[in-house]
């Protein structure tokens, strides 16, 4: 190997005034987010049925709306929380597909015993003045547009993650959300999970030492760029195919995608499928080492006995690892930050795994609440919309995070090194990884 | 050549054969596309080749194109399947092509496509696009002026946002421009100083203000003052002269929007911010108070403090709420005490709030307030007052606390033991174990406070006090103190765990087990295999087997261990799900012990399973060159007698057995180093030493060197085999054994370089020369943290490295590099770390083993026979349509037009191993391309052929391309040495030969192929077959068709 590979082993404290922040990536800080503010071991309160108005609930006049944009499987999930919030009215579902409008539809009605309206068009839907938020959880090809269609159509979003499917989406998502002003939660939902927030606050605490390497799980990657067989397509209110694709380039129709088999396929997934873990772990290891706002400056796609690492270096030498293998078995999502002076790591079994008793002791007692949770991360972002605070996983977090996972699988898919330009949120001197920034959109879906 | 990519369908599993299959299908993505490809993508787009080939033509020239591919691109602009991709490249072109073709194309197309394109220029960002963007402001579709206001925006520069200003006295979308103008000036950056964004957003007032648009439709109305409100926030953002009355306005907004982003920005606005929130607050509604309240908390100004706390005491709870939660983030006396009172609050969810907000107030007077209140009477104020003593880990409450545990409200109890878990000291955790007992007590919770002192406690301490408490206990009392041990972690909390799983308790059992299954280190191996090994239940014996195989799948272990520990569950596991995880984890880490157990595990009665399971493990190990891989695939072997399987596992037989014979002969090795001096060695001698019979380079004590530092034989080399080991030391080690190199004036080694290190192993690097990987391993064999085998091979033009037996790189030079040089060794020192080589070895090889091509006699012409006769196509096939003959030649393709597809004329019979020679003339432009099939199988009803290609054309020439097989060129020249041996306008003449696993082409008698074909799957055999390519008009012309059968 040749010498210059090999950056110096000169880690230095991940200060966070000593890196390099991104300009493009928030050009104006927000001034404040919840899950920030404080270092000290808080979680928002859920508001209480009980507590609420002279008549133990919250008037239904005084409720915030929301409405639902393709949801399935997690969509499901994360709404199920939505509707246990007494503050909340869940009042309409939009989807391409016939089966989940009624699903859904009655799911919602069963909450709330009043009306779910159901619309194949979600943008019916956002041009309806009397909704306040929407929660989308489409695939990931649908999420930036949706968010941005629905800002400007003055809704506070939840988006599921990932929000972007390409750095330039990226980058036009937050610029939008900054523009039009509206309260946008990221659904990475594990800065608000507690045996998370807990690792992060030992890396904070200075207990680790200086941090000199996160590590940040993903899974496969793969970057498949097929046609599946063409199949006949159904009838439009059955299943709305070209809705469906959306921005996506044209493809010829096959259920198995609309099934929810379209992880993977490069017009759909992000950055190879990186993002499906990344968004999550690699948001946590900037949030150890606050660093939002910056980025690694190089992305080295190393091939470790079969598995695939990618090795980010910020400018300040810090590494952050992501890898698929060698984790201790803490659950899903696991994420590991090693100082000199020790190393914390958990996972999405809530349990938390460290170097030695001192910062066993040092770990603050911790709710018993799975990684995949938005408990707490769902109430956050209802807070922010009465209190027009950031929430935790606002633009310009989600942004840097996303950004990075993007830069990391272009890397791979490359299979060379590449240095990246915070400032211009470009690579150097890597014509084709450039090219990689942005996606093939149809029409009109051009936000 | 080539159809582009091949529609790859793979299998994701988590298997590591499945996580390779995914290299190939990445190598073949349009990603992976080079300017050299665009020719050929150009050609594909222009062909009627399917939509996918085209599409992804449109993708790769989305990554690769240049101003080139621009014309064919904008031809594909109205087509409804290729547009988006077609629009793409266009948008990731950067000559201004790109742009003057977008521009030209918007009128002839339809407005749907319209509106596409002028996003698409938009997107370019090309600022000589705004003339033509701002032209269609005026257009008569409202989705292609909305379309053109998007692509200004998007441009943002000082012309496109002076546009969009000019278009608003006459615009038609009045809303969509104000959302425009919005976009364009953050996406232009905040700047105070941004006088044309100022000027811009000033004018969405006059949109609000034009009478015509107050008659607009409710919709366009409301949006229309949305953007408006969003323009006003952000001129209050960039600090204008108007920005306090424009705040004030937005916060007194009836406009819901308006107000929230007015207190959006009044938290940005310093201290008018704050004026302007205090004035707003006695007017609102309590929803607004709640947004009010919190940027007034977050700004800390003492003059809103009086406001906050007023709050507090609203009539409205959510608000009430929101207040106290403020006060928990403002440490301030009026508001603690506030908050202390509302402990006794009758309402159970304010005292929740009001504790919530105290638990983390960083002030000293709380905790003293707190442990007063411990010695009320009022039980609710004593609950609160408990948690908080623990949230806040107050010590000094501890004695109060215990008290508190036996408090005859269970509340009160309940709430002291769990803050005892956050403040109980080391020497009264037994007391609070002694609480599990109790029965007025939750045992969960008991449970918890004891689990969270023991991690704050020391373990060491708190392991013997828990098991202390497991004798002569309860059940379930057994298990809760089971369930702390679990979350400890340690050797002693597992001993005790697995001593529990062999009790005869079954609920105990149950409990121990589930902890066992789910232990963080794989130190929990041994207790699963010896419970897997005893237990009777079936439940457990099965949740014993799942825990030690996510041991062996999941933990980092060194390899012996990992065998042991599969091969030990491979004798555990009894159900077919967990044999077949068994089998999975033998072929993830191939082992000789591993085949024969995976062997027993599947039966000789199931061949497929045989195939899918046990085939690839064999297939994995062959290279390793190791007697106990032939001997357990020799059992392999015998088991499989008499199947269709036989012939398989024999050919994998006999490779193994090559392989080990090639790796046991060390006859005719000498030795280059002499096991006690460097002498015949150059280097520096402050890195290198001699030592033990080992060559070490650095050192893992002091930083020596300057971090790329080698150790030159004095001698030179060709052809030979190297054989040595080498240990690397110290934190991101990495060194390299350099051959056939140069040594230059600063000592470095330039040329091929074996490479070490962690990521690197087992490449071929061509160091301080090409500077890049020449080979990288497919198989990564298992490396110890001692010594490791390299073996490396030069041979003529081939370079072949063995990692611990494993080939890991197999290289034949193309380029024109010495084949000759000294040898190294490699340390990148400039760190504490070491690279120790010891055995070096070298065996010369002898002319007879080295087959240089050139020196080749080629064979006599007397020995070939025609494969054409020159008039007639008998013994061939094909698509006459477009090939004919004239004077004895083969003509295919035609000048006359277009070749749709690529079409291929092909032997009746198929050829194995042989030489084939022809002449051929390639006609038509530069595009042209085209080739002759060896050794390739027909597609059945298709026009496409599968298999080798001696590929002819610019770009292409003397290449060997993989056609629609892995759809890439599997060797070839340098690409600046492509067909610089042609002779122009002229027969030119190619010789091809394949014997075994070799194919070697030649054009004009200059060797321009080499290959080595690894892959067994690719038939050795196959029709041969001469193509002309799809694309423009092209001849080829073919004649002299001659081969000779080797034996």
């Amino acid at each position: 190997m040749h010498a210059t590979s090999i950056p110096p082993n000169t880690p230095a404290a991940p200060d966070k005034h000593s890196q390099k922040r991104s300009s493009r990536l928030g050009r104006r800080r927000f001034l404040t987010t919840t899950a920030a503010a404080s270092t000290v071991f808080t979680f928002p309160t859920i508001i209480p049925a009980s507590a609420l108005g002279r008549d133990g609930a919250v008037a239904p006049s005084e409720r915030i709306t929301l409405g639902g944009i393709g949801i399935r499987n997690r969509g499901g999930y994360v709404l199920d929380f939505m509707l246990r919030q007494p503050d909340v009215q869940f009042v309409a579902v939009a989807d391409v597909r016939a089966d989940r409008r009624a699903a859904v539809k009655e799911m919602g009605e069963k909450a709330h015993g009043s009306g779910v309206e159901t619309y194949r068009d979600f943008r019916e839907l956002l041009d309806r003045p009397d909704i306040d938020t929407v929660l989308i959880a489409t695939g990931d090809r649908w999420h930036a547009p949706a968010s941005m269609l629905a800002a400007r159509a003055g809704k506070d979003v939840y988006s599921e993650k990932p929000c972007a499917i390409s750095i330039d989406l990226t980058e036009r998502l937050a610029e939008t959300m900054r523009a039009t002003g509206r309260i946008f939660q990221a659904g990475t939902q594990r800065r608000n999970v507690p045996n998370f927030r807990g690792a992060a606050e030992l890396a904070w605490s200075g207990h680790l030492g200086r941090l000199h390497t996160v590590h940040a799980s993903i899974y496969e990657l793969i970057d498949r760029h097929d046609w599946l067989p063409a199949q006949p397509e159904p009838e439009k209110d059955i299943v709305d195919w070209d809705m469906w694709l959306g921005p996506a380039p044209w493809r010829p129709f096959n259920q198995a995608y609309v099934d929810g088999g379209w992880r993977g396929f490069h017009d759909f997934d992000s950055g190879a499928k990186l993002l499906d873990w990344g968004a999550h772990t690699a948001d946590l290891c900037q949030w150890a080492l606050q660093a939002d706002g910056t980025l690694p400056v190089t992305y080295e796609p190393l091939d470790v006995e079969g598995d695939n690492v990618i090795e980010c270096t910020y400018a300040n030498g810090v590494k952050l690892i992501m890898r698929r293998a060698g984790w201790m078995g803490l659950g899903t999502c696991p994420v590991r930050y090693e100082g000199d002076e020790g190393w914390v790591e958990t996972g999405d079994s809530g349990r938390t795994a460290v170097s030695d008793d001192r910062l066993r002791a040092a770990l603050p007692p911790i709710p018993d609440e799975p990684g995949t949770s938005p408990k707490w991360h769902v109430r956050d972002f209802f807070n922010c919309v009465k209190t027009r605070e950031q929430p935790a996983c606002n633009p310009d977090v989600m942004a840097s995070s996303h950004v990075l996972c993007h830069a990391a699988a272009i890397a791979w898919i490359l299979q060379r090194k590449l240095t990246f330009d915070p400032d211009t949120l470009s690579f150097v001197n890597d014509d084709a990884a450039n090219r990689l920034r942005s996606r093939a959109t149809r029409e009109p879906w051009l936000v | 050549m080539k159809r582009l990519f091949l529609r790859s369908l793979w299998m994701c599993g988590a298997t590591l054969l499945a996580a390779a299959a995914v290299v190939p299908a990445r190598a073949e993505s349009p990603t992976q596309a080079t300017p050299a490809n665009t020719a050929d993508a150009i050609a594909t787009l222009q062909s009627d080749q399917p939509l996918f080939e085209r599409a992804m033509a449109c993708r790769s020239l989305a990554i690769a194109g240049d101003a080139s591919a621009v014309d064919a691109l904008a031809a594909v602009l109205d087509s409804h399947e290729l547009a988006a991709y077609a629009r793409h490249a266009l948008e990731e072109i950067a000559d201004p092509a790109a742009t003057e073709a977008l521009v030209a194309a918007i009128d002839r197309v339809s407005p749907d496509v319209r509106v596409g394109i002028l996003t698409s220029l938009g997107r370019r960002g090309d600022k000589r696009a705004v003339p033509s963007l701002a032209q269609y402001l005026d257009a008569a579709e409202p989705e292609v002026v909305d379309a053109a206001l998007s692509g200004l925006a998007q441009i943002a520069s000082d012309d496109a946002i002076t546009a969009l200003v000019r278009h608003v006295p006459s615009a038609t979308r009045p809303s969509s421009l104000a959302a425009a103008i919005l976009l364009a000036a953050e996406r232009r950056g905040v700047g105070h100083e941004d006088v044309l964004a100022i000027r811009a957003l000033r004018h969405v007032d006059a949109l609000v203000n034009d009478a015509a648009n107050i008659d607009r439709s409710g919709d366009i109305r409301r949006n229309l003052h949305r953007f408006a409100d969003a323009a006003s926030a952000q001129l209050v953002l960039r600090h204008v002269d108007d920005a306090a009355p424009r705040l004030a306005a937005l916060l007194a907004s009836d406009r819901e929007d308006a107000f929230q982003l007015g207190v959006q920005a009044a938290r940005q606005a310093d201290a008018f911010g704050v004026a302007a929130l205090l004035k707003a607050f006695p007017t609102a509604s309590p929803r607004r108070k709640i947004a009010l309240t919190s940027a007034l908390s977050d700004s800390k100004a003492p003059e809103a403090f009086a406001v906050v706390l007023a709050a507090a005491d609203s009539d409205d709870a959510d608000l009430r709420r929101f207040a106290l939660e403020a006060l928990g983030n403002w440490p301030n006396p009026a508001g603690i005490e506030r908050l202390l009172e509302s402990l006794g609050d009758s309402d159970a969810e304010i005292v929740a709030t009001a504790s919530a907000a105290l638990a983390t107030l960083d002030a000293a007077a709380v905790d003293e307030a707190i442990v007063a209140r411990l010695n009320t009477t009022d039980t609710s104020t004593l609950v609160a007052a408990a948690g908080l003593a623990g949230s806040r880990g107050i010590t000094s409450a501890e004695e109060r606390l215990f008290a508190l545990s036996q408090h005859a409200d269970d509340a009160v109890a309940r709430a002291a033991v769990l803050a005892l878990g956050s403040v109980v000291s080391q020497d009264r955790y037994p007391d609070l174990l002694d609480l599990l007992a109790q029965p007025t007590l939750d045992r969960k919770e008991t449970q918890a406070a004891l689990t969270q002192a023991a991690q704050r406690l020391s373990r060491d301490a708190c392991v013997p006090s828990l098991a202390h408490a497991l004798d002569n206990a309860d059940t379930a009392t057994r298990q809760a103190v089971l369930e702390v041990l679990g979350t400890l972690e340690g050797d002693a909390a597992l001993h005790l765990i697995a001593e529990a799983a062999a009790s005869d308790d079954e609920a105990v059992v149950d409990t121990a087990t589930r902890l066992l299954g789910r232990w963080s280190s794989p130190a929990a191996a041994d207790a699963l295999v010896d419970l897997a090994e005893r237990l009777k239940n079936e439940t457990f014996q099965t949740r014993a087997v799942r825990g030690l195989l996510r041991i062996v799948r999941q933990f980092d272990l060194p390899l012996e261990r990992r065998i042991d520990l599969a091969m030990a569950a491979a004798a555990v596991a009894r159900r077919p799900e967990e044999q077949a995880l068994v089998t999975e984890i033998l072929l993830r880490y191939p082992d000789p012990r591993g085949l024969t157990a995976a062997m027993a595990l599947v039966g000789v009665d199931s061949p497929d399973a045989i195939d899918a399971r046990v085939l690839p493990i064999a297939a994995a190990l062959t290279s390793r060159g190791d007697a106990a891989t032939v001997v357990a695939i020799a059992q392999l072997k015998d088991a499989v007698h008499g199947t269709p399987l036989e012939p398989r596992v024999n050919a994998l037989l006999e490779e193994a057995q090559r392989q080990v014979a090639t790796a046991a002969s060390e006859e005719g090795f000498v030795p280059l180093f002499d096991g006690s001096s460097l002498s015949g060695w150059a280097g520096s001698r402050s890195v290198w030493r001699a030592e033990g019979g080992t060559i070490v380079g650095g050192s893992v004590n002091e930083v020596v060197g300057t971090g790329n530092d080698f150790l030159c034989t004095e001698k030179t080399y060709g052809n030979f085999e190297l054989r040595l080991q080498f240990r690397l030391q110290g934190e991101g080690a990495n060194g390299g054994v350099n051959v056939r190199s140069l040594r230059r004036d600063d000592g470095v080694a330039a040329g091929y370089q074996a490479d070490l290190g962690h990521g690197y192993f087992g490449g071929l690097f061509d160091e301080a020369r090409r500077n890049r990987f020449l080979a990288t391993p497919q198989l990564h064999p298992t490396l110890t943290a001692d010594w490791n085998d390299y073996r490396i091979r030069c041979e003529g033009p081939r370079i072949r490295i063995w990692l611990n037996g494993t080939l890991t790189a197999d290289f034949v030079e193309t380029d024109d590099v010495s084949d000759r040089g000294i040898i190294a060794l490699q340390v990148q020192a400039g760190r504490k770390v070491e690279a120790s080589y010891r055995k070096i070895r070298l065996r010369e090889l002898t002319g007879a083993e080295i087959e240089p091509a050139a020196a080749e006699e080629p064979p006599a012409e007397e020995a070939f026979t025609p494969l054409f006769d020159g008039r007639t196509f008998a013994g061939w096939h094909g698509n006459l349509e477009w090939f004919r003959i004239e004077n004895e030649a083969i003509i295919a393709g035609s000048l006359e037009k277009p070749i749709p597809r690529n079409e291929f004329l092909r032997t009746d019979a198929p050829y194995g191993d042989f030489e084939l020679r022809l002449q051929f003339q390639l006609r038509g432009g530069a595009a042209a391309n085209a080739g002759v099939q060896i050794r390739t199988a027909e597609i059945p009803d298709h026009h496409e052929v599968s298999g080798y290609q001696a590929d002819m054309g610019d770009g292409w020439w003397g290449c060997l391309y993989d056609e629609s097989r892995r759809n890439r060129v599997l060797a070839g020249p340098a690409p600046q040495d492509r067909g610089t041996m042609l002779r122009e306008n002229d027969w030119n003449d190619y010789r091809i030969r394949c014997e075994g696993d070799r194919v070697r082409l030649w054009i004009n008698d200059v060797l321009t192929v080499d290959y080595t074909e690894n892959d067994p799957a690719i038939a050795r055999t196959g029709i041969i077959a001469v193509q002309v390519h799809s694309g423009p008009p092209t001849e080829a012309w073919y004649r002299r068709l001659r081969l000779m059968e080797l034996k």
